[in-house]
């Protein structure tokens, strides 16, 4: 790895000082459950990149892992009283084993059908978890409880706590993903996602990879299930396992930036802030906020297509060209 | 035998709304190649449409039937002309994100205007009873969605198959740039048959309001299952839509009647992911 310039290390530090001033800065429990929801769907974003962004395999099913990571620890501390610190790597694992299933029947299809069999997929997982009386049904399940220890089973009085805590695993997550896409791992799967038949030929086991990316993204997304649930401490499945759960994780990539490392960052920033502030606002208009919200999300997507994160790189090219005309200009 | 001669009949007046949200998915998927997310809120809006010329001006649903098609036909060529025709220019994930977004649009629209609550038609339909086959019982207006769904598929496929603009959608969903390049304008191909999906929508709607109750979000289940349809009955193939989705309207209240209505969409799903496993390309996909 090449060493950091002082310039690099100035922002990142100054990064790091944003992050740990921010809380404090605005100390209010709402700007600190806009906190924490940025950090999950960033995590949600991130995952879904892997088999979304960078595999190109665009699942529209991705609400099983993120419940399978919030049931896992809901029930388990039910069942067992497991530590939710422990408890979310078996939802990992957990969802691990439901992706290797549930990849290793559907990765093979393209296009449009692999999304509408991973919402049929969805959609029957849904409909098991409200039949099933063993994980709360509809009702879904609750897991606030005053006698357990705090810290032992991360349920903080104090709502900056869990900032600090899901920014610190945010972070983590973001160091393991920049570490992995200069890997070939990440090489291969872009292969695959410009002509999978090609990077066949060129020596790579498709199926296999794209299997491994979607595995990976499930773990990271029931990641994000398990740390909501600690935050809410309670769900049901009309919460976590719709469609429109599913929709979003993949809206919070596209409209940070397919497939970049800091793009589902940047897109779970704006689209909390926005989902945030609009409900906040203006949802006693019985569902304005909602119209507002989709209204922005078709003119970003529609007119930044390539995501948030290109922005900068298009001015700058702008900038070029309107430079380079410039020069041309006195010579007509 | 009687019960399950009715379950099928059911299931058939149940797949008939399924084939026609399918046939419109079908024609976009097909044309244009946008998996369109907002093909279920045309059906919410036709049926708001029936439902406010009911309440309003004391129709019945299938004299409504017109002006739902003709309204969701003009509103499909707004949304077209606005957002579908920009987004064309995008990415293919970006196209599917923008018809999602735009289906919570009008949801939560219709939610703003027309209210939350769950509706059915006021006014007394005047096309309705029964006929007593003795092994069967018919209700008159369920009927109404089955022959939409006849008379729809027939006209489309007249449509797509004998007349100028057909052909000229259909050599547009080969290659646009060949079809723009002897002389047809794409962009006028592809506003007709997006505004024909919703249209087609529309009036599903309105045949569905005569036994359905209507909310903003009714469109969502019909919607998957729409997709579902077309997905097994193959790349949008229009008769493959038509004919899984009744198939699947029969699966659905088959597995309801003999196994459990709980999970009767999962017995659909598994049917559909069975299928699509040993015909990737749809029972009808060439």
């Amino acid at each position: 790895m090449k060493k950091l310039s002082s310039k690099r290390y100035l922002l990142w530090a100054g990064i790091l000082v944003i992050l740990i001033v921010l809380p404090l800065l605005f100390n209010t429990a709402f700007s600190h459950h806009i906190m924490t929801m940025m950090c999950i769907w960033a995590l949600l974003g991130m995952g879904w990149n892997f088999i979304g962004g960078y595999a190109g395999q665009i699942s529209n099913g991705h609400a099983i892992y993120y419940a399978f990571g919030a049931y896992a620890n809901a029930m388990l501390l039910q069942w067992f009283n497991l530590s939710p610190w422990i408890a979310m790597w078996v939802g990992c694992l957990l969802s691990a084993g439901i992706a290797f299933l549930i990849g290793k029947g559907l990765l093979r299809f393209r296009g449009h059908v692999f999304a509408i069999a991973t919402m049929a997929v969805a959609e029957c997982v849904r409909l098991i978890f409200i039949n099933t009386k063993a994980v709360g049904g509809a009702t879904g399940v609750y897991i606030f409880s005053a006698k357990l220890n705090p810290i032992l089973y991360m349920q903080f009085s104090s709502t900056r706590t869990y900032v600090y805590l899901y920014m610190a695993i945010v972070v983590c997550v973001l160091l393991f993903v920049r570490w992995l896409n200069k890997t070939k791992f990440c090489y291969y799967l872009r292969a695959i996602n410009g002509n999978e038949t090609a990077a066949e030929s060129a020596g790579i086991n498709a199926a296999n990879y794209k299997l491994l990316a979607y595995m990976l993204s499930a773990v990271i997304v029931s990641l994000a299930g398990s740390l909501y649930m600690q935050f809410m401490l309670y769900t049901d499945p009309s919460m976590i396992l719709t469609s429109n759960i599913s929709m979003m994780i993949v809206l919070v990539t596209v409209m940070g930036g397919v497939g970049t490392v800091y793009g589902p960052i940047i897109g779970a920033i704006v689209l909390t802030y926005i989902s945030e502030y609009t409900r906040v606002y203006l949802s006693h208009y019985n569902g304005l906020d909602m119209v507002i919200y989709g209204v922005l999300v078709i003119l970003i997507v529609l007119f930044i297509p390539d995501g948030l994160i290109s922005i900068p790189g298009r001015i700058k090219r702008r900038r070029e060209r309107r430079h380079t005309a410039g020069k041309e200009a006195p010579a007509k | 035998m009687s019960v399950f001669l009715q379950g099928l009949y059911e299931g058939i007046i149940n797949g008939s709304i399924l084939a026609l949200i399918a046939m419109g998915i079908a024609l976009v998927w097909g044309v244009m190649n946008i998996l369109s997310f907002s093909q279920g809120e045309f059906l919410m809006l036709g049926m708001f449409v029936s439902y406010y010329a009911n309440r309003l001006l004391g129709l019945d649903p299938i004299v409504a039937m017109p002006l739902s098609a003709l309204v969701l036909f003009v509103l499909g060529i707004i949304i077209y002309k606005l957002i579908i025709a920009r987004a064309l220019r995008g990415p293919i994930l970006s196209q599917r994100l923008i018809t999602f977004a735009l289906s919570m649009v009008l949801v939560y629209s219709a939610q703003l205007f027309f209210g939350a609550e769950y509706k059915t038609l006021s006014n007394p339909v005047k096309f309705s009873g029964t006929i007593d086959l003795g092994f069967l019982t018919i209700a008159k207006q369920k009927l109404v969605p089955f022959l939409l769904a006849l008379i729809v598929a027939g006209l489309l496929f007249w449509f797509l198959r004998y007349t100028r603009m057909g052909k000229a959608i259909q050599a547009t969903s080969m290659d646009r740039y060949a079809a723009g390049l002897v002389g047809i304008n794409p962009d006028r191909a592809y506003t007709i048959s997006f505004a024909l999906a919703s249209a087609v929508a529309g009036a599903a709607g309105c045949a569905l309001t005569y036994y359905y109750y209507l909310y903003p979000n009714v469109g969502a289940t019909f919607q998957l299952w729409g997709f579902i349809a077309v997905a097994m009955g193959g790349f949008g193939s229009i008769t493959g839509a038509f004919l899984s989705g009744l198939l699947m309207g029969i699966a659905d209240t088959l597995t309801g009647l003999y196994v459990n209505t709980a999970i009767k969409y999962i017995g659909v799903c598994v049917v559909f992911l069975v299928t699509v496993s040993f015909r990737p390309k749809g029972i009808f996909g060439k």
